[in-house]
């Protein structure tokens, strides 16, 4: 029934009242006196009533067990019965009834004895006070009916019927008369296994499993009054009487078993009391789990100790401990195998049981049920003044609870403590049922969770996870504990948020939950205004909470100090960002402002980094502020770049960021003379140039020893150095600097790129344009010294290029003289009206370049160097005279005179040349006349050859010989031999080869060929 | 771990004085600015060395509170030392002093070696009673003193180990019956003396030293 009525979620109770003797059955009356008995039980009453046979059980669970407005008849459709109503007027089998109804038709009659008629009876009740009986309809109102030996029928019940209409007022609740036979009493309420046992003083004991099934069985004849379930084998040993006397029996039931009366089987019993003791009253009982170890505490003092399996008949040893003093014991607890805690009335005590000696912890007892085993290991023991604590080697902590302690539970990490109630009531009526207390205390975080109560408690019991309190009135009464969630939010609202986080970690609570008790923590106390507080909860957050939670309430609030705090630790724990950086600093500023507190600079000058944050942001905050400090702070971190351009931009002591640099590796030195370089020669050109000179060269920090180890050890490592080059473009508008510097460079070092001459070359240049008159001249000694080093590795287009921008004309020619440009030379000269250094330059590179005579002529020269002029041209051929002529006329203002001589010498020449080529064209023609007789005689006339040597080997001719016309005659084998050809003669082959070789070449052609060379090609 | 000898020491002193934050300062080495009130008696346990011997002491954290006082003297009885303690910024603390160390004297052995100590010496500029008060008190009563701060850990340490030492001094000069545990010190198992009448026999040795807790 339990869970079907669970299922329905009512607040219910079960009565079953059973009838004494072996008279008839009266079922009506035993009804009334449920009600009776029920109304007493519960304050107020209950209020709705089912009358309900034993031996019926509902089938559907719509079949809703509550009182509608008119009784219900609820077993209408019954399985025995085929599930049909058997007649319509049927109130009997089970029926509901409010209470109002019930007494309003004074309950049942009490005169049905035996079977039958009540029910009918009620009906008639009801009827006359005019009640329709209402029911289920017949599908959800099915019952099934158990099996068993039906009573005889009440003979009588058919008159009894007839008089109910007139009578009932007269029979019923009214005229109820009954006598409470037995009133029996928990004695014993043990749990495990998954079972509840409660042993009563009638000797039962019911065992109830978690599904509310109730076994019961009679155990002793008499009585229990100890006992204890094993929690995990299906054994529970008790100890009662099964007769009168002080007997007390050890019993021994494992009810996995049934034995032939279907009841749990009894596997052991045996005589509680030694044989050699006085028979006196067992008064406490421990079983050890592994079942082979029991102890029984008795009235009179003693201890007795069974060992060995007690689950079997007759199996161990017994003994006696010695030493437990003669006051009543109370409590008994194994603690291991080994120890046993035994507590009387008088004191407490430790009982080694290999050794069966015996050591008081205490000498103060408890009362019965009062002391307990906690967690397995500590025995804890409630006196009126407080719980106290034992290990096996001594008193331990205690809590303080006051108040007469009634009974002490242990339940999960939770100590469960019944007091009796001290109320200043208790004592004025004696009518108002006693009150217990129940008071449930944390162990370990020191909290009492519950306390509350209760009427008369019977026993608590710990079963099913939860745990359940039995009182004195038979009511059970559940505790759920609650989920974390919920506890921690009654916690919450109660603002007990220490307790919250304590009860959180315990139970394992995961971190992010526990984060959250942190914040609301936090919220809470900070919503209070303890800031400090408050903080010190958020700091738990870090790495959990967003920052800017925590931040901007402090922000707005404008509570620094905590703020700096809880940025500290984001930072000493890691996990600061820029922003927080900023913010910790800013804030530092800000109540350095308001009081002298120097937190910036004891935060500057942490050195070992206790706080670990972004040295960047913060010099770039501190700057804001400070820059002597954000210096200080950018020196100690090694941040050379912030603390050079915080002393160039924000305090312009160029000197100084001058030797920082100095002091510098090189690397970064040279880093930082690049970037830096162009403002600090601009305000400090000296220095400047003189650091730079010694990074170009051989760097080295200033504080750095001279010879340092490396170069001890005979290592030898090629000292870094920087390019003047990069340097360069720095020294912009300061010629005379970049001078200096790139002289001195040179000077060390004369393999400079061409960046570096250039410079110099141009710098000087700049400078000799710039200078006076007088220094032009030393100036242009350096420019042409540099120009003329041929080691000077320069940019000759470029240098030309600035010369000429410049006007530096030395260097100009000197330049064109070095690329052989002669006719910019000449031009120049020229352009200048230096005609005679145009001459000049003519006549020492006119063999290489006629031009150049071309280029002073087309200029016009002064008439003073016509002739030479002309005199070159004539005598080289540079122009035909008609061009001369045309050349010179371009000008007025050169006179006949400039140029008779020149014109007369040509035409000398060529008046020579016309006599000579005459000359010639008369010898060739003599000569080709010659030929032409010679032709014609070998033409006509006969030829005889006559010579009688070989013109080869100079030897008689002899046949076969071969005959030339040329008169030479050879022998055939010299012929032959000497002979390239077969047509011509070998003698005079060569001799005219040899005339054509000696030919002259045409020479005309080639002279003009090479010269048009020469003047493309300058 | 092994003990050469266990001091029991308990610390008393008028509610609010700092007695649970002496205790966690010694032997958590923290300090915790809320504390819920002590209900009862607390526990503590650290191991020190004394003249190259291990020494743990076990320390009882009692209640200050009146209401709690029946509950505390019962611990009086087995301390080897204990710590007087009053607040330096509270007058009455002080003022108290005498009532304690009546009941201390009554319900411990005549030998137990006490400590005056003046806790909250971090709190200069609240200061109530002068610390010359607290040496004249000391000298008046036989008590050893010193002024300590459970914040900020000063002479905590010495505060606990001072008076251990004293009590290390007594027991070399037999003024303590080291067999009597009633005495509040107990032997450590390595030195446990053959036939040591009932306490700490050969039976305990199976128990491990100072479990407790």
């Amino acid at each position: 029934m339990h869970p079907f009525l669970m299922k329905q979620q009512m607040e219910y109770g079960i009565f079953i009242i059973e009838q004494e003797g072996n008279s008839d059955f009266n079922r009506a009356k035993l009804m009334n006196v449920g009600f009776a008995e029920s109304q007493k039980q519960k304050n107020g009453g209950w209020q709705c009533f089912i009358f309900h046979d034993i031996d019926l059980l509902p089938l559907d669970s719509r079949n809703l067990y509550s009182c509608p407005r008119q009784p219900r008849h609820m077993s209408a459709s019954i399985d025995k019965l085929n599930f049909k109503l058997p007649y319509e007027d049927i109130f009997g089998g089970v029926s509901a009834m409010t209470a109002e109804q019930f007494t309003k038709v004074n309950g049942f009659s009490n005169k049905y004895w035996g079977w039958g008629g009540e029910d009918d009876d009620m009906f008639y009740r009801l009827k006359k006070v005019n009640y329709h009986i209402a029911r289920y309809k017949m599908s959800i109102a099915r019952y099934a009916m158990l099996d068993h030996k039906k009573s005889a029928p009440n003979p009588k019940r058919y008159q009894l019927l007839s008089q109910t209409s007139k009578t009932f007022q007269k029979d019923g609740l009214s005229t109820l008369e009954y006598e409470l036979v037995q009133d029996t009493s928990v004695s014993v309420a043990t749990s495990g296994n998954n079972h509840v046992v409660l042993c009563d003083v009638t000797g039962w004991a019911h065992l109830v499993s978690r599904s509310w099934e109730i076994t019961s069985f009679k155990a002793y004849d008499l009585t229990v009054t100890l006992g204890q379930q094993l929690p995990h084998d299906p054994y529970l040993v008790t100890i009662g009487e099964d007769e009168a006397g002080v007997t007390p029996l050890i019993k021994v039931w494992d009810w996995s078993r049934v034995d032939r009366h279907g009841n749990p089987k009894c596997v052991r019993t045996s005589r509680a009391v030694p044989s050699h003791m006085y028979p006196t009253q067992a008064t406490a009982l421990a079983v050890h789990d592994n079942k082979n170890l029991l102890a029984v505490g008795f009235q009179d003092g003693s201890v007795t100790l069974y060992r060995g399996d007690i689950t079997r008949q007759r199996s161990g040893k017994m003994k006696t401990l010695p030493d437990t003093g003669s006051s009543p014991i109370t409590g008994l607890a194994f603690k291991g195998a080994d120890k046993l805690f035994v507590v009387s009335r008088a004191c407490v005590m430790v009982c080694w049981i290999g050794s069966e000696r015996c050591v008081v912890l205490d000498a103060m007892g408890a009362s019965p049920a009062c002391s307990v085993l906690a967690d397995g290991h500590r025995l804890t023991v409630a006196t009126t003044n407080a719980i106290y604590c034992y290990t096996t080697d001594g008193r331990g902590p205690c809590y303080a609870l006051e108040g007469e302690k009634l009974r002490l539970n242990w339940f999960r990490s939770y100590l469960v403590i019944t007091t009796n109630e001290t109320s200043n009531k208790a004592s004025s009526s004696a009518t108002t049922p006693k009150l217990n207390h129940l008071t449930i205390l944390d162990i370990q975080n020191k909290f009492i969770v519950f306390s509350k109560s209760f009427e008369e408690i019977d026993a608590v019991l710990t079963e099913w996870g939860s745990f359940y309190i039995l009182t004195k009135k038979k009511e059970m009464i559940f505790l759920d504990e609650k989920d974390l969630q919920s506890k921690l939010s009654m916690l919450f609202k109660k603002n007990l948020y220490d307790v919250a986080i304590r009860t959180a970690s315990s139970q394992h609570y995961d971190i992010e939950g526990l984060m959250e008790i942190y914040k609301q923590y936090g919220d809470h106390l900070y919503s209070k205004g303890d800031l400090k507080g408050a903080i010190d909860q958020y700091v738990k957050t870090i790495g959990w909470l967003e920052t800017s939670y925590v931040i901007r309430k402090y922000l707005e609030s404008r509570h620094l100090e905590p703020l700096v705090q809880y940025l500290e630790v984001l930072h000493k724990k890691g996990c600061a960002t820029e922003d927080h950086t900023t913010l910790l600093l800013t804030c530092y500023v800000k109540i350095d402002q308001h009081d002298q507190q120097g937190k910036l600079k004891e935060f500057i000058n942490s050195k070992d980094k206790a706080i670990d944050f972004d040295v960047d942001v913060a010099i770039k905050v501190v700057r804001q502020v400070s820059v002597d400090d954000a210096l200080s702070l950018a020196g100690n971190h090694k941040r050379h770049d912030w603390y050079l351009k915080m002393v160039i931009e924000d305090k312009k002591e160029f000197k100084q960021a001058l030797s920082y640099i100095a002091n510098l590796e090189y690397e970064d030195a040279d880093m930082f003379m690049k970037k830096y370089g162009h403002k600090l020669i601009q305000n400090e050109p000296e220095e400047s140039t003189k650091l730079l000179k010694l990074l170009c060269t051989d760097y080295k920090p200033r504080d750095r020893l001279l010879v340092d180890e490396n170069s001890l050890s005979g290592g030898f490592t090629e000292p870094d150095r920087s390019y003047p080059d990069d340097f360069i473009h720095m020294f912009l508008s300061n010629s005379e600097r970049l001078i200096d510097f790139l002289e001195h460079m040179i000077s060390v070092d004369s393999k400079c790129t061409i960046l570096v001459y250039n410079a110099l070359i141009e710098h000087y240049i700049h400078v000799w344009a710039k200078s006076p008159e007088s220094d032009k001249k030393t100036y242009e000694q350096k420019i042409l010294t540099i120009l003329k080093d041929p080691d000077a590795n320069f940019d000759r287009d470029q240098i030309l290029i600035i010369c000429q921008m410049l006007g530096f004309q030395a260097g100009i020619l000197h330049l064109y003289e070095d690329i052989k440009l002669w006719r910019a030379q000449v031009a120049l000269h020229l352009r200048s009206g230096d005609a005679e250094r145009a001459l000049s330059v003519c006549r020492k590179r006119g063999a290489a370049c006629p031009r150049l005579w071309l280029d002073v002529l087309w200029a016009p020269p002064p008439p003073s160097c016509l002739p030479e002029l002309l005199h070159v041209a004539a005598t080289e051929k540079l122009l035909s005279p008609i061009q001369v002529i045309d050349c010179l006329a371009s000008t007025s203002n050169y006179t006949l005179g400039d140029v008779r001589k020149y014109l007369m010498d040509v035409l000398k020449s060529e008046d020579d040349v016309i006599t000579r080529e005459r000359d010639l064209a008369a010898k060739y023609k003599s000569e080709i006349e010659k030929m032409k007789a010679q032709i014609k005689v070998i033409q006509y006339e006969p030829v005889t050859f006559q010579s009688s040597r070989c013109a080869a080997c100079n030897k008689l001719l002899e046949l076969p010989s071969v005959h030339f016309l040329c008169q030479h005659s050879y022998h055939q084998d010299c012929f032959q031999m000497y002979s390239e050809s077969e047509h011509e003669c070998p003698s005079c082959v060569t001799s005219a080869g040899r005339n054509r070789a000696s030919m002259p070449p045409p020479p005309a052609a080639e002279q003009l060929h090479s010269r048009l060379h020469a003047d493309l090609d300058p | 771990m092994a003990y050469a000898y266990l001091f029991k020491y308990i610390i008393i002193g008028d509610t609010g004085v700092g007695k649970s934050c002496l205790l966690l300062q010694f032997t958590d080495k923290r300090f915790q600015p809320v504390h819920d009130l002590t209900i009862g008696v607390e526990f503590g346990a650290r191991m020190i060395t004394i003249d190259g011997k291990q020494i743990k002491l076990q320390i009882w954290d009692t209640a200050g509170q009146e209401a709690f006082r029946s509950i505390t003297r019962s611990y009086y009885r087995g301390a080897a030392g204990a710590l007087l303690v009053y607040d330096i910024t509270r007058r009455e603390t002080f003022n108290h002093l005498t009532t304690w160390l009546e009941d201390a004297r009554q319900h411990s052995n005549s030998n137990m070696v006490i400590m005056l100590i003046g806790n909250k010496s971090d709190l200069e500029s609240r200061r109530e009673v002068k610390k010359e008060e607290g040496e004249a008190f000391a000298r008046e009563h036989g008590l050893v003193f010193m002024e300590t701060s459970a914040k900020t850990a000063a002479n905590v340490e010495e505060a606990f180990i001072n008076t251990a030492k004293e009590i290390y001094e007594k027991i070399q000069e037999g003024v303590f019956d080291i067999n009597n545990e009633a005495n509040g010190i107990k032997i450590g198992p390595q030195h446990s003396t053959a036939g040591a009448g009932g306490a700490g026999g050969a039976g305990a040795g199976g128990a491990p030293p100072g479990g407790c807790c």
